[in-house]
């Protein structure tokens, strides 16, 4: 078990670094001037020798490379050049509210989506089955911002059951969990589709094998065969599932913020993107994707643990 | 493999109505300009956020643009863009995926180490930094989709091209002294290419979400151009008087990414049924 995990955390450094390198070449591959595209008509002769200093354009590219990473080691991710503050610290002031988001999503597509999976997959061809099945597709089809959206109009604005924009107040719980439904929602919501798909495909093929006659001749009661026996096997391809979710439902987040015009990382990159404020792209991809990679690594070690076979290969 | 075709029409129902949404959709896509009853673009200000009537079937937006004629449009540009970000990353990942399985060794690991790197980011995130160094544009969205999607093509790609590299016939094309390029052109090329033809598919509705979202972030540059992401950003400040122009945009999407779902199901089953546990 320890030696797996050493081996897929030693596996996960090329990717880390090529992860860096590409958040790094970011500014560099804009085609043309970043420094220009970011002051656009503005630009003087003057102001563009300043902003190429500032953003340290004017170093050699190998020099830049080095003082960008011993940056990142020392958690230094630049200035943001909109807001003129440190990149981390915007960051830091956005994360928890990613954070909360995702893992409200995360938290209902698994809780809504394994039962739902189970219960269709046990009664195949029937009328719950056919209701959940085509719901999911919906599920799935639907895109999360227009969700989102509809979500709105319709808990929001017409029954004003939920506040219409914002976080709420971190310090005051209720009112930041009031602000979190909607969201949360939105992007759960698709992630539990996925799920609830994914948990029954791997139910329905996991109740045809010889172990689940075994359990079920023997006269085990039925709950215990499909909650014992058989979720436990599937249990790998829902971890899988749940891991490829977070991904899903990161990305649902970004979009999510902006809907809700929640203060979170999301909603910083696609303001920073439009501004135009590279360093502000730079940090908070560069956030995303280390999230992303070590939700990616507890994925893995939580299969090795589940499944004593992955040992051997 | 068209009496596979045939049969799993007639026996299934969700091929039958997959396809039925795809062929309309394209009609629709194909004949926009007769269909829309407006012009798309064309602003009557006096008739901002009308409610749908028998003028303006699914209402106005906020500049008073007919917002039917602009869906209509909009499905024209769906497919379009659809089409070209999935087929761009089909030939990209495909040529990747045979390279990397074919030669393996150090050519295989530097392909997936870059592979991998496209896969640490959550793909929306990834598409829209590469639209922040491209520049915001309908044009840089394609790019961003189809570099976004080639990793998924290269990886599956290559798990094929490695089993197809110990075939038979590869063994003794290589043995006669036939070059690589040739070997990979003609004997791994159309053993793959079912696989690309059904992840194709099943991407096609995964692109077409992916350009509405970065359409309806601002990302797809000129709003006057008819995106059905557009159209929903359209309508996000006018949610409480005029939520047809967001609303009817989104069911359009949600019915073209369902029937592109239920179709690259059906295609999986014709083509290449072993590969229904894979995806």
């Amino acid at each position: 078990m320890l030696q797996y995990i050493a081996r897929r955390l030693i596996q996960t450094i090329p990717t880390v670094l090529l992860v860096t390198t590409f958040v790094f070449l970011i500014i560099h591959l804009v085609p043309g001037d970043p420094v220009e595209m970011i002051l656009g008509d503005y630009a003087t002769p003057d102001s563009i020798v300043a902003m190429r200093g500032a953003l340290g354009l004017d170093r050699p590219l190998g020099t830049q490379y080095v003082s960008f990473l011993t940056g990142l080691i020392h958690g230094d991710l630049g200035t943001s050049i909109r807001t003129q503050r440190p990149v981390m610290a915007e960051i830091r002031q956005r994360f928890p509210y990613s954070m909360m988001l995702a893992f409200g999503a995360v938290a209902v597509s698994t809780v809504l989506g394994v039962p739902v999976g189970v219960l269709s997959a046990t009664r195949p061809g029937s009328w719950q089955d056919t209701i959940s099945m085509v719901g999911a597709l919906i599920g799935v089809s639907m895109p999360t911002f227009w969700l989102g959206l509809m979500l709105l109009f319709l808990f929001a604005m017409k029954l004003s059951w939920f506040p219409v924009i914002g976080a709420g107040d971190i310090g005051n719980i209720p009112d930041t969990l009031q602000h979190l439904v909607l969201p949360v929602l939105a992007i759960g919501l698709s992630g539990m589709a996925l799920t609830a798909r994914m948990t029954r495909s791997t139910m329905l093929e996991v109740l045809g094998q010889d172990y689940i006659r075994t359990a079920r001749s023997k006269g085990l009661a039925k709950t215990i065969v499909i909650y014992k026996h058989a979720l436990r096997n599937a249990a790998i391809p829902v971890v899988t599932v749940v891991g490829m979710n977070i991904g899903h439902l990161l990305g649902g987040a970004v979009l999510a913020e902006t809907v809700f015009a929640r203060p979170g990382l999301g909603k910083m990159v696609v303001d920073a993107i439009l501004a135009r404020d590279y360093p502000m792209v730079q940090g908070a991809v560069f956030i995303i994707a280390m999230v992303f990679i070590l939700v990616n690594l507890l994925v893995d070690v939580t299969y090795a643990a589940l499944d004593p076979r992955i040992h051997y290969n | 493999m068209s009496a596979r075709l045939t049969r799993t029409l007639r026996k299934s129902r969700n091929a039958r109505l997959g396809l039925g949404i795809v062929v309309v959709l394209l009609v629709i896509a194909l004949t926009s300009p007769w269909l829309a009853t407006h012009d798309p673009r064309t602003q009557v200000i006096q008739d901002r956020l009308k409610a749908p009537s028998a003028q303006y079937w699914l209402g106005t937006d906020t500049f008073g643009r007919d917002v039917f004629s602009r869906l209509v449009w909009g499905t024209r540009i769906s497919f379009l863009l659809g089409f070209f970000s999935t087929g761009i990353s089909s030939i990209i990942g495909t040529a990747m995926g045979i390279v990397s399985g074919y030669y393996g060794g150090w050519v295989d690991t530097i392909v997936m180490r870059v592979v991998d790197t496209l896969m640490s980011f959550p793909t929306i995130l990834l598409a829209m930094a590469i639209v922040a160094i491209l520049g915001p544009d309908l044009q840089n969205i394609v790019i961003a989709i189809a570099l976004t999607f080639s990793p998924r093509f290269a990886r599956v790609i290559r798990s094929v091209a490695l089993s197809v590299r110990e075939q038979g016939y590869v063994l003794a094309a290589r043995a006669s002294g036939v070059r690589h390029g040739s070997i990979m052109w003609k004997h791994v090329l159309p053993n793959v290419v079912s696989s690309a033809i059904v992840l194709l598919t099943m991407q096609i509705g995964t692109a077409i979400t992916m350009e509405a979202s970065l359409s309806f972030l601002g990302l797809g540059g000129d709003p006057a151009i008819p995106t059905w992401g557009g159209v929903i950003n359209d309508g996000r400040g006018f949610l409480q008087q005029a939520p047809w122009i967001s609303g009817f945009a989104g069911i359009a999407i949600t019915v073209t990414v369902i029937g592109f779902n239920l179709l690259g199901d059906a295609i999986r089953d014709v083509l290449d049924p072993r590969f229904s546990k894979q995806l």
